[in-house]
């Protein structure tokens, strides 16, 4: 993994074709501006395992853990 | 009307049952019409949200509220607005689980909670920015999770909220 410094109003070039600029630094924020090829997908990290927990939670049920599920909420 | 579900076969429900996601959920965005289904008559403890466009669809959800006493999803102003602007009191909230082979391997999504305006059935999944709420809460576990990992917010926390229900039809 590469960690490197930048300052406001900085940038990084990302192969040769995507631009990510510091635009401004708050007190535990960054505001960013990316410029890209429109095929470059950008995600927000979290929206992607978002995304990929929800895929998991479709999958198939366990008949045996759903039962065991209704019984810890009778308990409740 | 009728619809063939993915885990109880054909069900009868009826339009007022419904719920919308203008922006569908994370991952299924194009599925925006759901009919929560009780697990079990009369109450929302466990919710099986069933797709409406696909029958494979369906994701089992919980009222967060039952499991943990200090649970407390904070709505941003951009999400309330998108729901139309809801008071408080009126939004509903459920936590999709992911069900694996026993309950002990079971994990609730905490961070990501399904948000429901109980008075127009708009519903919206939510990335919550509070610390101590992850993708992947231990069922088993929940309470102690939150407590160990966010402290300072349970020290914060009020009375446990009263919840209305969106699903409590019976089957």
């Amino acid at each position: 993994m590469l960690v490197l410094q930048r300052k406001k109003n900085q940038s990084l070039v990302i192969n040769g074709n995507v631009t990510v600029s510091i635009l401004e630094i708050g007190s535990d924020w960054i505001k960013l501006a990316i410029e890209a090829p429109k095929d470059v997908k950008i995600l927000r990290a979290e929206l992607m395992e978002a995304a990929e927990v929800n895929q998991e939670a479709a999958k198939e049920l366990n008949t045996e853990s759903v039962n065991a599920l209704k019984n810890l909420v009778r308990k409740k | 009307m009728e619809i063939l579900t993915k885990h109880f076969g054909s069900m009868e429900y009826t339009e007022e049952e419904t719920v919308h996601f203008q922006d569908g959920l994370f991952g299924f965005e194009d599925y925006k019409d759901y009919v929560p289904i009780p697990l079990e008559e009369d109450s929302d403890a466990i919710i099986c949200l069933q797709s409406l466009d696909d029958q494979d669809i369906a994701f089992i959800m919980m009222n967060p509220f039952l499991l943990s006493s200090v649970y407390r999803p904070k709505i941003t102003a951009a999400d309330r607005k998108a729901l139309g602007n809801p008071n408080e009191e009126d939004i509903s909230y459920y936590c999709i689980c992911v069900i694996n082979e026993t309950l002990e391997d079971s994990t609730i999504n905490l961070k990501c909670p399904i948000a429901v305006n109980a008075l127009t059935r708009a519903a919206r999944q939510l990335i919550l920015d509070q610390p101590g709420y992850n993708f992947r809460h231990r069922i088993k576990d929940i309470e102690k999770d939150i407590c160990t990992t966010n402290k300072k917010e349970v020290s914060h926390a009020g009375t446990a909220k009263k919840e209305k229900p969106v699903a409590g039809h019976k089957r």
